[in-house]
């Protein structure tokens, strides 16, 4: 069961005002009802004492009675005996309660006897000499008998003696008399403890001798059962008792017995120890307590009222203390659901309040920080999507792999490039996914993927044109770069591969080149045939040329030239993308080779204006080098020197033994290459914007075949150059080939780089 | 843990209230210090009076009786009948008085009443307590028991005129010592006092002319024919006839100028010379005390039979007077009650 803190803090406020107050009310009304009880107890001490007192009183008052009619009989002093006995009826009928009065004369014959109903002649008188009374009265001097009953009266005896002159026992007189002034007295005793109260009297047996109601005493009703009486009968010493009880009628009374204390005459007399009777007076307990009741009716009405008032001040208070603790409560479960804006309404100034306001402070500090942690979720998300995002915007394939070598991440373009879906590899050995070729070898995962070291960070591989193989067996040419960070072991990043699609670049390049190669072979072949009637038209054999023929005829036959050199250079440059065009080195003179360029460039030099010059040690070494193909890389270069030299400039070729190496150096002093095109220079059909200024014509394939010869012998070509200063070409090969006489290029790197 | 402190604080909080409210309610709606009053519920008595004689006896009770809180129509509701000539008559005046009626209690005067009510309530086996006043020696008249329990369903009062008869004697020979003969006419053997009369008046110096009569016609025939002489006188006997023929007893005594001993101060107001016998109007008081009892439950055989308290001498002076007779001084000293007051 759950129950409200508001419920608790009624029922505790209302228990801690509540119960002090009626425990303080019950030892009052407790208090207050032993007092009534000590009360009803001197009350009954008082009854008894007063009973004794009037009983007392009403046997002295018969005793004196006697004491005259002793007079009457006195020894020494004899009245006649008629007077005496008319003195003596006319006291018995005077004396309402003489029912029967005697004298005897000292031997304890009756000499006169008188009865209220009854006649009593002469032979009715008795002898008394053997009677407790009789000794008693002569020991004693008085006697008071018990009570008795008889024909529906109660009765008892009085005897006092008679004595003489001397003070000598001379006779007695007894009285028989009515005990009813007992219940009257009891009766009038009774009223004065309360119309609910009664007196009654006891006999040393418990039997009743004196009630209000005069049947107990005709009844002899006996109850020594009841509990004081019981006491106080049994106790030798006959102390006072009281208690509570259910009376002989069932009612609960507070009764207590007292013994009577009856003195005759003086204590010299001698009481006889007959008089052994006890006064009990009963109150209805109802009585009793009838002020206790009052006063408990007072406290319960303000008890009730307490009773009100503290619920009331219970459930104010309780509505005070637990409002605002039920308010945190409240805040508590908002904030529990993520409601940091929530509040706690708590404006109180005590230590609540400022609970409450901590609460709340707490609660803002808690929604900032969870503000900015999630900014920084939102922010990490982002940059996660981001990554995302760019990762399959980019249009290069990514994969990344953990160090396993599973894939853990599948971009977009991955997916196209492997034409299978991220959710069907993530998870999934790389291996399973895509196969890597090189030519026809396979690329094995630990060489593009090596297994250590970790902390290695940057590209780890780097290939162009392998070919990938997909799950489903499809061909891609890619390249391949695979790198690493160096936090990748720590988050389980193995490698992350990025492959560059180059399958339609790769298709595109081939049909290009496939076509140039036709195209080229194509033209050669009327150009042949042009060459061939153009020179049949110089040889005059149709017939005469003029000048003016002559000189048209030269121009078509230059033309036709040039255009044989171009479709030549075109194949060449169709040979070398197709790795056709192989080199046959040969040791011979380098120096050879670069004078024979020299000498037949120098008649277009001189036409041009520009000083050619040969520059070569007499001790240049010879060099494996295929003497065509040099010499037409180094025509190139030179050519291209004269070509971009102004008029009265200087082209310097020159040679030197570098080391295992030959350096062919060809220094212009033309119009320079623009710093921002150097790294297009040796791309193909390159014109500098400068160039194609200064000479519109040109195929752009000198430089790109000339370096690529160069490479093929394992050189270096390479330049400087400064605009409008000049430029300088300078070629390097090793002087011992280090290629096998067989080589066979591989694919062509450089063109498709650029591409 | 904290369950059942709270529990325990609920509880003890929930019983303090329980407590102080059934305390509350019970002080406050206990009934506070009564002394028993009387029954609410309406009670029904049947009074057989017994006029004139024993009219004393029903007015006092009546009053008394309402001195215990009992209110005529309210609480209490008298049917009132009459005693008849014998006890057959007054059992069919009692029939006809308890028809239709749940009587609580049957109040009797006199001998006959009692009579007649015991054997109506034998023979219809009915419980209904008797309550009699004014029936000499209930105990020798086989009515009762025993004076202390009657062991059936009657108590009252006696006057003991059984007793006191002999007595009247005594005091009408102290008063008018030259008396010498008793005319004395009774209606039965069970006459009270009778025993005593025939026992204790030789003793007395006196002559016992006794004579049985039926009925009051016939006690009223004897006297009236009765030759009277000098030093006699009436004494009227304690038994029904003699109650009922007082007035023409009264009327022969005065014409004959007998004295006439009355039993009570009731006969000398009425005329009669002198009486002595218990107070009556004191009976009813005493048996009315009784009569709550009763209806409070208490059953007859419980109450013990009482005597009466009170016994008085009467006297009628202007009785003395008329018929000439000279009381001396020294016996109306002794009187209770003179008449006329």
């Amino acid at each position: 069961m759950r129950v409200r803190l508001h419920t608790k803090f009624i029922v505790l406020l209302t228990s801690v005002s509540l119960v002090p107050l009626v425990i303080v009310s019950g030892f009052t009304l407790l208090r207050f009802q032993r007092s009534l009880e000590t009360e009803a107890a001197k009350l009954g001490h008082q009854v008894a004492a007063t009973a004794a007192a009037e009983i007392r009183t009403f046997m002295i008052s018969q005793l004196v009675i006697l004491d005259n009619i002793a007079t009457i009989y006195h020894p020494e002093f004899p009245i006649e005996k008629d007077v005496a006995e008319r003195i003596s009826d006319s006291i018995l009928f005077r004396s309402e309660n003489f029912m029967d009065i005697s004298v005897v004369d000292k031997s304890g014959r009756e000499i006169l006897r008188k009865n209220r109903l009854l006649v009593i002649r002469s032979e009715d008188l008795r002898d008394r000499a053997d009677s407790p009374e009789y000794t008693t009265v002569k020991e004693h001097g008085v006697y008071v008998g018990p009570v008795y009953v008889r024909s529906g009266k109660s009765f008892f005896d009085f005897g006092r003696h008679i004595l003489d002159s001397r003070g000598e026992f001379a006779g007695a007189v007894f009285a028989q008399v009515d005990a009813r002034v007992m219940p009257s007295v009891v009766e009038r005793i009774s009223e004065i403890i309360g119309s609910s109260g009664r007196v009654y009297i006891v006999n040393e047996r418990g039997i009743v001798i004196a009630h209000p109601d005069l049947s107990y005493v005709l009844a002899e009703r006996d109850l020594s059962a009841l509990p004081p009486i019981q006491d106080i009968v049994s106790d030798a010493q006959h102390t006072s008792r009281s208690a509570i009880y259910d009376n002989e009628i069932g009612e609960r009374v507070l009764g207590s017995a007292h013994p009577m204390t009856i003195e005759l005459f003086d204590v010299r007399s001698q009481m006889p120890p007959s008089i052994n009777w006890f006064v009990v007076a009963e109150q209805q307990e109802s009585t009793v307590y009838r002020e206790a009741l009052g006063a408990a009716r007072f406290s319960i009405v303000l008890s009730l009222l307490a009773v009100v008032a503290a619920i009331l001040a219970a459930v104010y208070f309780a509505g005070r203390i637990s409002r605002p603790i039920e308010a945190l409560h409240t805040a508590a479960l908002e904030f529990g659901k993520g409601n940091l804006a929530y509040r706690a309404r708590v404006e109180t100034s005590d230590e609540i309040g400022d609970l409450a306001r901590s609460f709340n402070t707490t609660a803002s500090e808690l929604a900032k920080t969870v503000e900015s942690l999630k900014s920084e979720e939102q922010i990490t998300a982002a940059e996660r999507n981001k990554l995302r995002v760019i990762l399959s915007g980019i249009t290069n394939a990514v994969i990344a792999v953990d160090r396993e070598r599973k894939i853990i991440l599948f971009n977009r373009a991955a997916e196209a490039l492997t034409a299978t879906k991220t959710d069907a590899v993530i998870g999934l050995p790389v291996g399973e996914v895509i196969r890597i070729l090189d030519g026809e070898r396979e690329v094995a995962i630990d060489t593009y993927c090596p297994a250590g070291p970790e902390d290695t960070e940057g590209p780890v591989f780097s290939k162009n044109d392998l070919k990938l193989i997909t799950s489903h067996g499809d061909e891609r040419f890619i390249n391949l770069v695979a790198g690493r960070i160096r936090e990748g072991a720590s988050i389980n990043l193995g490698c992350v591969l990025t492959f560059q699609d180059i399958t339609r670049e790769y298709v595109m390049e081939r049909t290009k080149r496939e076509f140039v190669s036709i195209a080229a072979h194509q033209l050669r072949t009327p150009l042949t045939g042009m060459t061939w009637t153009v020179e049949y038209l110089l040889s005059e054999a149709k017939g005469k040329l003029n000048d003016a023929q002559k000189t048209i005829v030269n121009q078509a036959m230059d033309a036709t030239k040039r255009m044989i050199e171009l479709v030549n250079d075109l194949l060449d440059v169709s040979r070398i993308e197709e790795g056709r065009f192989g080199v046959k080195p040969k040791k011979q003179s380098v120096a050879v080779v670069i004078t024979r360029v020299t000498e037949a460039m120098q008649k277009q030099a001189v036409h041009k204006g520009v000083e050619l010059r040969l520059d070569v040690p007499a001790a240049l070494p010879e060099a494996d080098i295929d003497a065509s193909k040099m010499a037409f890389a180094l025509g190139n270069i030179v050519d291209n020197a004269l070509k971009y030299t102004p008029r009265g400039g200087d082209v310097v070729v020159k040679a030197a033994r570098e080391g295992d190496s030959v350096l062919i150096t060809v220094a212009d002093t033309g119009i320079g290459i623009p710093a921002n095109e150097f790294d297009r220079v040796f791309t193909k059909f390159f014109r500098s914007r400068k160039a194609l200024l200064y000479h519109t014509d040109g195929s752009g394939l000198g430089l790109y075949v000339a370096k690529n010869i160069v490479e093929q012998h394992g050189g270096k070509m390479w330049f400087t150059s400064v605009e409008n200063k000049g430029t300088t070409f300078f070629v390097s090969f090793p002087i011992v080939s280090k290629l096998p006489s067989d080589n066979q290029p591989s694919a062509p790197a450089i063109a498709l780089q650029h591409a | 843990m904290h369950a059942r402190i709270l529990a325990v604080v609920i509880g003890v909080v929930a019983f303090t209230l329980v407590a102080t409210l059934a305390v509350g309610a019970f002080i406050t709606f206990s009934p506070a210090g009564t002394k028993s009053k009387a029954p609410s519920e309406p009670q029904t008595i049947v009074i057989v009076r017994n006029p004139p004689a024993l009219d004393v006896v029903w007015n006092n009770f009546r009053e008394s009786f309402a001195s215990f809180g009992y209110k005529e129509g309210e609480n209490i509701r008298y049917i009132i009948t009459e005693v008849g000539a014998d006890v057959p008559a007054t059992m069919r005046a009692l029939t006809a008085a308890l028809e239709g009626s749940s009587v609580d209690l049957i109040y009797t005067m006199g001998i006959t009443a009692t009579r007649a009510a015991k054997e109506l309530t034998e023979e219809t086996n009915a419980e209904t307590p008797i309550l009699f006043a004014v029936v000499s020696d209930p105990v020798g008249g086989g009515l009762v028991a025993s004076m202390q329990s009657s062991g059936n369903n009657l108590t009252g009062v006696t006057p003991t005129n059984n007793l006191v008869a002999s007595k009247r004697l005594e005091f009408l020979k102290e008063m008018l010592p030259e008396t010498k003969r008793i005319v004395y006419a009774y209606n039965d053997e069970k006459t009270s006092g009778i025993v005593g009369l025939r026992r204790f008046a030789p003793g007395l110096g006196l002559e016992l002319v006794e004579k049985r009569i039926a009925n009051a016609t016939e006690l009223t025939a004897f006297l009236d024919a009765f030759t009277y002489r000098e030093g006699d006188a009436i004494l009227r006997a304690s038994d029904g006839v003699g109650a009922s023929a007082l007035s023409g007893t009264l009327e022969i005594a005065r014409r004959e100028r007998v004295p006439l001993v009355g039993t009570n101060a009731s006969d000398v107001s009425r005329g009669a010379l002198m009486s002595y016998g218990a107070n009556y109007g004191e009976i009813g008081i005493q048996s009315s005390r009784m009569a709550d009892r009763i209806l409070r439950g208490t059953p007859p055989s419980n109450i013990p039979i009482e005597e009466a308290a009170l016994f008085e001498v009467a006297v009628n002076l202007e009785t003395a007077e008329a018929i000439g007779a000279l009381i001396p001084q020294s016996f109306l000293l002794r009187v209770h009650h003179i008449f006329p007051e």
